[in-house]
């Protein structure tokens, strides 16, 4: 299985997906921080934070999830590479899988990066503006690793989407038409079962909701890659 | 004879057309095997099934005597319809991820990069490769590992006449260099004609003729003639038994001896001017085996 997640690795060189990860966290802490500008008064860091982690898992996070599966599928349907890669005895499984756990370490990495930039962020406010309330740094670790895990159903559905069909229409639709759906039902109580707004309602002030959030996406999005790898593996290279 | 590939009656359906009908190849063991067909034939269906890229309707394959079940069969080489390569990444970076996966050693690279004579440019981006180059850079990597079996689909196409030449020679090669079987789709005859050993002929989904390219050639010889007096020696060959045929200012023989048509052209007296055995070319034979 190492060399399968090595190769999909070494795809990326020179690829935009790592261009994506490094640009979409900063983008989130450049608006908290110039948010935080413009504060008149004190800077309230617990307010800061939030925003930030609102943002990320509001439209950064789904977007971005949308964006990372295009590009990393249409590596290989671009240039019909997968004529060659399901050809290779015992590989189908693994590439899939390999390209699942990847997938998801980049949406961890770009998570842990978002609280790195954000805590640097708030290093920067705190030297330029008198702050209100300092910034609790668990918390915000805390919330950040809760969405990731939460946004794992998400995460899983727009790659198999991605990785079923050849044309990149069907994943981007799928991805806008999640990412709207959960901005015109943020604050509906069915939303914490909407895979897309599932790492926003770790926000949430509800412990049940926060819970549901919680326990859907990651489980959910264990079980929706077992049902991608079944699906994938049997399918014809046409 | 040691059988490399052997298809049984290998049959897959498309919406409930049959694409691939009952076709069962035979392929020698270090042989260059023509896979001819007009495009839609059913050549690359086949060589997918062979992969394990589409999965059959029926009928069984056999590699070196294995049969192949769900997963693909190892030791296969393939490049199919067009270079499928990450333009991303340069020609060595490409190489790379395939050794990986195989789990080669590292100094497979620089091996296969010389058998395609692409070693000099290994090291810049494929996005920049001409379709030539990214030919050979496909078969350099589908030689990774030393394949038993190779199969170039279409590895002609969108060549330039150099680019051709080149492909050529490194087919015949191929055999001698690794000892692999190859297997070598085109519908341009012409080009079949000149690299295989063998031939197999797919029109519509089935399997028309199979067999040794020379014994296909040379199955029905035809003695071209010239004389002082075509229509006179028109009817002394019709006369004799033998098919004759006005080829344009030259009669053509259906005759397996040239001395034959010779002796009794000259024992009636007519002045012989030509004549010369024609093989007839495989672009005949295909036409014949369609219209059979």
């Amino acid at each position: 299985m190492t060399r399968f997640l090595v190769t999909e690795l070494l795809k990326l060189r020179r690829s935009l997906v790592l261009l994506l990860c490094a640009t979409v966290p900063l983008c989130v802490a450049v608006i908290c921080v110039l948010i935080g500008l413009e504060t008149k008064g004190p800077v309230p860091l617990d307010r800061y934070w939030q925003t930030g982690a609102a943002f990320w898992a509001f439209a950064m996070l789904p977007m971005s999830v949308t964006a990372l599966s295009v590009l990393m599928a249409q590596m290989e349907h671009g240039p019909r590479t997968w004529d060659h890669i399901l050809a290779i005895p015992g590989a189908r499984r693994r590439i899939f899988l390999a390209k699942a756990v990847v997938m998801l370490a980049l949406v961890a990495a770009m998570t842990l990066l978002v609280g790195a930039l954000l805590i640097a962020g708030a290093e920067l406010l705190a030297a330029l503006k008198p702050l209100a309330s300092p910034l609790d740094r668990a918390a915000l670790a805390t919330t950040l690793w809760r969405m990731f895990l939460a946004s794992g159903l998400m995460c899983v559905i727009q790659l198999w989407t991605a990785l079923a069909f050849r044309s990149f229409v069907p994943p981007l639709l799928l991805g806008i038409m999640g990412t709207f759906v959960s901005v015109a039902a943020a604050a509906a109580r069915e939303g914490a079962y909407f895979p897309w707004l599932m790492p926003l309602h770790i926000l949430s002030t509800d412990p049940a909701m926060q819970r549901a959030a919680l326990e859907i996406g990651a489980l959910g999005g264990l079980a929706a890659l077992v049902l991608m790898l079944l699906h994938l593996q049997h399918r014809e290279a046409v | 004879m040691e059988v490399a590939l052997r298809t049984n009656r290998l049959t897959k359906k498309f919406a409930g057309r049959l694409a691939v009908d009952s076709v069962s190849l035979c392929v020698p063991a270090r042989a260059v095997y023509g896979f001819l067909g007009a495009n839609g034939a059913g050549k690359t269906t086949t060589l997918r099934l062979v992969l394990g890229l589409l999965r059959s309707n029926g009928g069984s394959i056999d590699l070196f005597g294995k049969r192949m079940g769900r997963d693909p069969l190892p030791r296969v080489g393939a490049l199919i319809e067009t270079p499928s390569l990450y333009p991303h990444l340069n020609g060595r970076e490409n190489l790379d991820i395939t050794r990986r996966l195989l789990a080669l050693p590292a100094t497979e690279i620089d091996r296969v990069l010389d058998i395609v004579e692409l070693a000099s440019a290994a090291r810049q981006r494929v996005g920049g490769y001409s379709l030539g180059m990214r030919q050979r850079l496909a078969i350099a990597r589908a030689l990774l590992g030393r394949p038993k079996l190779l199969i170039l689909d279409e590895p002609t196409n969108g060549l330039d006449p150099e680019g051709i030449l080149d492909m050529r020679a490194l087919i015949r090669r191929l055999p001698e260099a690794d000892g692999a079987t190859l297997i070598v789709s085109s519908h341009q005859l012409s080009e079949i004609e000149r690299v295989a050993t063998h031939v197999g002929l797919i029109h519509q989904g089935r399997l028309l003729v199979q067999d040794r390219l020379d014994r296909l050639l040379g199955q029905q010889p035809q003695v071209e003639v010239v004389t002082n007096d075509l229509m006179a020696t028109q009817k002394v060959l019709a006369g004799a038994g033998f098919a004759v045929l006005d080829g344009g200012g030259l009669l053509l023989v259906d005759a397996p001896s040239p001395a034959e048509v010779a002796a009794l052209i000259v024992s009636r007296g007519q002045q012989l001017h030509h004549l010369s055995l024609r093989r007839p070319s495989l672009e005949q034979t295909y036409h014949q085996a369609i219209a059979a």
